[in-house]
């Protein structure tokens, strides 16, 4: 059942420039829906908007079926997150958990054991006495999320809710989130800059940029059918590794800049229809040695090698681009020495020249590894 | 185990870990074997940038004061020397004369009119000019005027405003066929008129450091509020004015203190009269020193305006603080 939906919806601060521009789409109902992009590209707005902070200068909000444009925060059955998590610092934490009960004139008893349900849910029970300030960083974000949690409200937006925090904490209030979203069963618009929180806990991703929509899509479409250069970059850490080639149809094949050639498959030299291109590999896709005459390969020198105990990051030159790979294991190579580095063919992404669209992207059959994965269960 | 044998436990252990740090310390302390000369670089440089302050403090605060206290135990001849020493002869007087309670009086009503009105005005025209409107700079310019005016002009302004035939208030009154008002001719009008005009004398200054204060407080507060749907006045009484609390607390507090110094505005618009009605106590310190030149019974009285003042600020610091919220 959709819950939230957004039709052709825009924002404009100063009447000559969209800060969001014509989104459009559905949000279901218990959905975990993130609203991920670099800083400025919109998502506070978008969310703002929902949350009826800020006006909605075009397109059409409904929530439960119904028109909201015009509905003022509090009609909208909702609770919001704030990234400094907005506590009032002169109520103790009791009295923050329960300024949005008390407002609303909901009973003592009531207020009294929905309280003692969410710090208990959340581990606040021994802080409730507390002010703010005594808090940690991770108890504060802990007495924001208590605040939406008793409110019952069935939509919860988050404007970046983890970002000041430490990256310990990060990773385990993320799952905290995600598991609380479960069990309450509410519909969550999540908006981050991190991609990695977008990867790991959305069901859906919306990626934006400067105010556009750039793909919808659940995390693993994202990752392996990226619909531009963009979101290509965006997700995945680290990020694609990218470099401009020209096109020789004559030999199928395509020329980086410092004379690499790679040929390619019939399929793949189909899809060019400029003869600029991007290619595109992911860091895990990269290999020692110079693989099979189904890989491509490179011999490069290292600029850097980051061992990383379980993984080793590499960075080289390739052109002007510094070009990363992802090793499982230690490998403790000579920095001065040059290497062989190689990648499957069929790995390659390939973005047009001019629009950035994608050209070509690896099979990824999600159907086929479903499949096996019942099979094996069976 | 008990409570009482898990706190002396708990004690045991700290006692034990403190005297294992202070055993580190004195083994491993790697003692300074710097002269007193560089040792004290800190302490002398301080005082070389306090000096410039201790200075004209000195001068300007502390002696005048001490003198005043001193000239306070004496009787003064005409160019104000200490010429018989009587104790507190001064301050009995004062305390028996009818000229020096009604000073008194006054001067607690003129505070009790000034200072909350001041504040609340001034919370308000605040509350007013925080709004995020069309040309709202204008009018915190003008609000905030007040506090660039010296206090002649202001008086001179008022002045005028408050002339029994051609000012304008009296005219203004006298459209609606109220008969005019002696102002301050008036002994029951007086003290108001001066009131007044302190009033929007303070306003400058309490509105601008209020827009300040409020200007300070997250808009996320408000924002958060909106969502659980609190209204204009339950957001004021719960958010705002709590988070405003220390920026109140001063606020009152220097208004308190300036209105027991008015002096300028009475001087200028009624001399302290009629009747003495506007006799506030600077100005009776004034009259006495300057005018009859009592040095004694008015070093007295200043003597005790400072106590006053000094008693009243720390109680409401003692009491007054429990209420405000610091961050
Ligand atoms: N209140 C505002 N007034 C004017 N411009 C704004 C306002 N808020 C945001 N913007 C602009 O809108 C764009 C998107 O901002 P925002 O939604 O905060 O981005 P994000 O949350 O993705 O970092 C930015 O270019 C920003 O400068
Ligand atoms: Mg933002």
């Amino acid at each position: 059942m959709n819950h939230i939906e957004l039709q052709h919806l825009s924002k404009s601060y100063d009447q000559s420039s969209f800060a969001v521009e014509d989104v459009t789409v559905s949000i279901e109902q218990g959905e975990f829906f993130i609203l991920v992009g670099p800083s400025g590209c919109g998502k506070s707005t978008m969310l703002r908007m929902i949350a009826g902070l800020e006006k909605i200068s075009a397109g059409k909000l409904y929530i439960d079926h119904q028109l909201a444009n015009h509905l003022l925060p509090s009609q909208r059955n909702l609770s919001m997150v704030f990234q400094n998590y907005a506590l009032y610092p002169h109520l103790n934490v009791e009295e923050n958990i329960l300024f949005g009960l008390k407002v609303r004139k909901i009973k003592k008893t009531v207020q009294r054991q929905r309280c003692e349900e969410a710090a208990a849910l959340l581990g606040l029970t021994d802080y409730l006495k507390r002010k703010p300030r005594e808090l940690s960083g991770g108890q504060r974000q802990r007495v924001a999320l208590a605040r939406a949690v008793v409110s019952e409200a069935p939509i919860c937006l988050m404007d970046e809710p983890l970002s000041n925090l430490d990256a310990k904490l990060r990773g385990q209030m993320r799952t905290e989130i995600r598991q609380l979203q479960r069990k309450l069963g509410i519909t969550m618009i999540y908006v981050t800059h991190d991609q990695v929180e977008a990867m790991t806990m959305g069901d859906r991703i919306m990626v934006m940029k400067d105010g556009k929509v750039q793909q919808v899509g659940t995390p693993l479409e994202i990752y392996n059918k990226p619909k531009n250069l963009f979101v290509a970059t965006f997700i995945g850490a680290p990020p694609m590794n990218i470099a401009k080639a020209e096109v020789d149809r004559l030999n199928k094949q395509l020329i980086l800049k410092n004379e690499i050639v790679i040929t390619l498959t019939e399929e793949q030299l189909f899809s060019l229809k400029s003869d600029i291109v991007y290619i595109g590999v992911r860091p895990e896709q990269m290999a020692y040695g110079k693989g099979s005459n189904r890989d491509a390969h490179l011999n490069v020198s290292l600029s850097n090698i980051e061992v990383l105990g379980n993984e080793t990051l590499l960075a080289f030159n390739v052109g002007d681009d510094i070009w990363k790979a992802k090793w499982l294991g230690q490998w403790p190579l000579d920095i001065n020495k040059r290497t062989e580095i190689s990648f499957p063919k069929e790995q390659l992404y390939l973005f047009d020249g001019k629009t950035e669209e994608t050209l070509f992207s690896p099979v990824w059959n999600e159907n086929v590894l479903k499949e096996v994965l019942a099979g094996e269960s069976r | 185990m008990n409570l009482v044998e898990v706190k002396a436990q708990g004690q045991q252990e700290a006692t034990l870990e403190a005297e294992r740090v202070r055993e580190i310390i004195a083994e491993k302390q790697v003692i300074s074997h710097q002269n007193v000369w560089r040792k004290t670089t800190n302490i002398r440089l301080a005082i070389l940038y306090l000096l410039p302050s201790i200075i004209l403090f000195s001068v300007f605060l502390f002696y005048p004061m001490f003198k005043t206290v001193y000239l306070s135990f004496f009787l003064t001849d005409a160019r104000g020397a200490a010429a018989v020493f009587v104790g507190l002869e001064n301050y009995l007087y004062l305390l028996q004369s009818a000229r020096f309670q009604k000073s008194m009086v006054s001067t607690s009503l003129f505070v009790l009119y000034t200072v909350p009105t001041s504040v609340i005005i001034g919370l308000f025209l605040a509350l007013i000019a925080n709004e995020k409107l069309r040309g709202i700079g204008f009018f915190r310019t003008i609000f905030s005027s007040t506090m660039g005016m010296s206090v002649a002009a202001s008086a001179v302004i008022w002045l005028f405003l408050f002339h029994p035939t051609v000012g304008i208030i009296n005219n203004f009154l006298g459209l609606f066929g109220i008969p005019a008002v002696g102002w301050l001719l008036d002994p029951t009008w007086a003290l108001i008129s001066i009131a007044i005009t302190t009033i929007w004398m303070n306003l400058g200054f309490s509105f601008l450091i209020i827009l300040g204060g409020l200007q300070n407080i997250d808009t996320h507060l408000y924002e958060s509020a909106n969502i659980d749907g609190a209204g204009y006045f339950y957001q004021l009484r719960r958010i705002t004015v709590p988070m405003l609390s220390p920026t109140l607390f001063f606020i009152i507090t220097i208004t308190f203190i300036n209105s027991f110094q008015s002096f300028g505005q009475v001087d200028i618009l009624t001399r302290g009269g009629p009747a003495e009605s506007t006799n506030l106590i600077v100005y009776s310190i004034y009259q006495d020193a300057f005018i009859n030149y009592q040095f004694g019974t008015a070093s007295a009285q200043a003597v005790i305006l400072f106590l006053i003042v000094f008693v009243l600020t720390f109680l409401q610091f003692k009491f007054g603080e429990r209420k405000v919220h610091y961050q």
